[in-house]
């Protein structure tokens, strides 16, 4: 086991919702899988087969009902809430489909946002932001608010805010839905520089297209990893 | 997140909700104004009576008759006629106090009073001319105040002397009760509610006893003034004075049959009147302040349920429990403090709006308005609480919640 490479390892995580009067679905169905530091990976499924439930697990959003779950190879359930959360601040990098920027603050604001959570484990990366920014392509842009910026630059600056903690892990969920196939395109680039810089990232897609770019293809369905 | 960071984002929330904003912190503005122009009117108001309390004279005791508080009853004047009433032996017996500078007793009635066929009622006063002027200051519109060795003259105050249809002049006659007093002089008018001398008839104190003799049992008087020599403890002949009277009229501190009135007493009791006025106020003014506590409430409700999906992101992104919490606490407390601070601005403008054109007094203690300010905060503190413990249990998962 060379645990010191896996950034994310699942063994035999179920997770069922519970739907009331003793009525449950089972999402995921006992799924092993592991990211390796350095990895481009994309997860595949059709609607309902349980991708969104299999981003909570990576992500570490939500708890299994079952399983095992190692972030860098420790233990997630021995976390409580708020070390979750500040374990999701410091080590993953998420990138929403509809952006999920704070409306009130300027592009440099959203980027620095992480950095005024995560309670100091993170001090002196202030310059890191406009930097990032920049690298993205928004330079011009930093004291824009979301509003005046198209969805695709909207989507440069959540890169941008997922980047800004030096995550192990870049996990994005549907990165190019709400966005038209050119801007889908070059966002899906700069993701693949990202890999390109060494950086481990994993897509959640329905979009055969992306798998192309990935080098790996995770598929799931009926919440099961599908053997290759 | 520091604090400064939290006002930060706070900011830019309210400032990008600018309506809701401000009909939220207007509901704090009103409260917060009302309390502190109410509260400062009636300080204003005590303040304009403790001044004219001050012509009262700082060493001028008054002993008037009072029935015993809790003891006596209706039936009990019956057996004891002389209950609740002052004699001449009361006015020897206090005239031996050492300090005094001038003592002076008064018979004081109501009568009918009649200048060219037209009759009014009006208050009566017999004094001890050459006495009761050094008790009291008394200013001349018009000729001159009684002396002693004068009889049948009045002094007129300033309402009287205006009250009937044709001015009354100096030198004019006055029918009070039917007998003839030639008018010496007419007095300036005070405006004192203290001392009231604007709505009295002075005549001398032996032509009063004769008038009112009906009415008066023999050697009865209605009150007893008297100014200490400078430098004496008021306070202390005023006990002097009471220990006396309780020990002739054979009674307690509970049975106490007459009031031993200093300016100090006549203060206390306006303090208590007043403290009670503004108590009063503050609380009425304070179901404004709960209104406004409650919209605020309700907007931060509203904010919270409107930003599940950013409190996600913010908790998936590594914000903890307490961030969030304290985030809102923090946007509930600066909507409060708004309100405070832009209360205080409008009570401060309508003041000044009311100084000049009503010429009314206003006191601005800095009390009232630090404790204002300070209640507009924990008022935003406490009504965000709940919607911010809503806001802080939101899921990181509402981040993915994509409708
Ligand atoms: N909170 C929930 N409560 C109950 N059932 C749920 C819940 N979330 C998901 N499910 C169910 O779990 C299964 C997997 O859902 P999931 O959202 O993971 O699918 P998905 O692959 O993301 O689908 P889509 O592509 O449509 O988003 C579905 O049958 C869904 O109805
Ligand atoms: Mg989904």
């Amino acid at each position: 086991m060379s645990a010191g490479n896996d950034i994310i390892r699942l063994e035999k995580i179920r997770k069922i919702y519970p739907m009331g009067k003793g009525v449950t679905v089972e999402a995921l169905r006992g799924v092993d899988l592991t990211i390796k530091k350095g990895e481009f990976v994309s997860i595949l499924g059709p609607s309902g087969s349980g991708k969104s439930t299999l981003l909570h697990m990576i992500g570490i959003l939500d708890s299994p009902t079952s399983g095992k779950r190692y972030i860098d190879g420790i233990d997630t359930s021995r976390m409580g809430e708020d070390e979750q959360a500040r374990v999701r601040g410091l080590k993953i990098g998420f990138i929403f489909q509809t952006f999920n920027l704070i409306p009130s603050l300027t592009a440099l604001e959203n980027v620095e946002l992480p950095l005024m959570l995560c309670r100091g484990a993170c001090a002196g990366r202030r310059e890191r932001a406009a930097e990032l920014l920049r690298q993205v392509g928004l330079g011009e842009r930093l004291d824009h608010h979301p509003n005046e910026l198209s969805g695709g630059q909207r989507q440069r600056v959540a890169i941008a805010r997922a980047l800004v903690n030096e995550p192990e892990l870049i996990l994005a969920d549907e990165p190019t839905g709400n966005l038209d196939s050119k801007t889908g395109h070059e966002i899906l680039m700069l993701l693949k520089s990202l890999h390109g810089q060494g950086r481990t990232v994993v897509i959640i897609t329905h979009d055969q297209y992306i798998t192309n770019v990935t080098d790996r293809v995770v598929r799931i369905k009926d919440g099961m990893i599908e053997k290759v | 997140m520091n604090l400064g960071e939290m006002v930060n984002y706070s900011m830019d929330y309210l400032g990008h909700h600018k309506l809701r904003t401000v009909l939220t912190v207007l509901g704090i503005v009103v409260g917060i104004s009302s309390v502190i122009l109410l509260v400062g009117l009636v300080q204003g108001l005590k303040a304009d009576i403790l001044k004219q309390l001050e012509d009262f004279g700082p060493r001028t005791i008054i002993i008037s008759p009072a029935s015993a508080s809790g003891g006596g009853g209706p039936g009990s004047s019956q057996f004891m006629p002389t209950k609740g009433k002052l004699f001449e032996k009361d006015y020897e017996r206090i005239k031996r106090l050492p300090n005094i500078a001038s003592i002076t007793k008064v018979i004081a009635s109501q009568a009918t009073l009649t200048f060219k066929n037209e009759s009014i009622s009006g208050t009566v006063y017999g004094i001890e001319a050459g006495v009761f002027d050094d008790t009291v200051p008394v200013e001349m519109e018009s000729g001159r105040f009684l002396e002693s060795s004068d009889r049948a003259v009045a002094g007129l105050g300033h309402d009287i002397a205006t009250g009937f249809e044709d001015d009354v002049q100096t030198q004019s006659s006055l029918f009070i009760s039917g007998k003839k007093f030639k008018v010496l002089g007419l007095l300036k008018e005070t405006g004192n509610s203290f001392a009231p001398m604007d709505s009295v008839v002075f005549i001398p104190v032996d032509d009063a006893r004769e008038l009112f003799n009906n009415s008066l049992l023999p050697g009865e008087i209605s009150a007893i003034r008297l100014t200490l020599k400078e430098g004496s403890d008021v306070e202390a002949d005023a006990e002097w004075i009471t220990d006396q009277m309780m020990a002739s009229h054979r009674v307690t501190n509970d049975t106490k049959d007459f009031t031993v009135i200093t300016p100090k007493f006549i203060n206390d009791r306006f303090n208590t009147v007043f403290d009670l006025l503004t108590l009063f106020l503050s609380a009425i003014a304070s179901i404004s302040l709960i209104v406004g506590g409650i919209g605020i409430m309700n907007t931060m409700f509203m904010s919270v349920l409107e930003r599940r999906r950013e409190i996600g992101t913010m908790k998936a992104i590594g914000a903890s429990t307490e961030q969030i919490r304290n985030l809102f606490i923090v946007e509930s407390a600066m909507l409060g403090f708004a309100g405070g601070i832009l209360g205080l601005l409008a009570a401060v403008g309508i003041a000044y709006a009311l100084i000049i054109f009503f010429n009314l007094t206003f006191v601005f203690d800095p009390l009232v308005i630090g404790g204002s300010i300070a209640f507009s905060i924990t008022l935003g503190l406490i009504s965000g609480t709940k919607p911010a413990i809503d806001a802080a249990r939101i899921d990181p998962i509402e981040a993915l919640r994509y409708e």
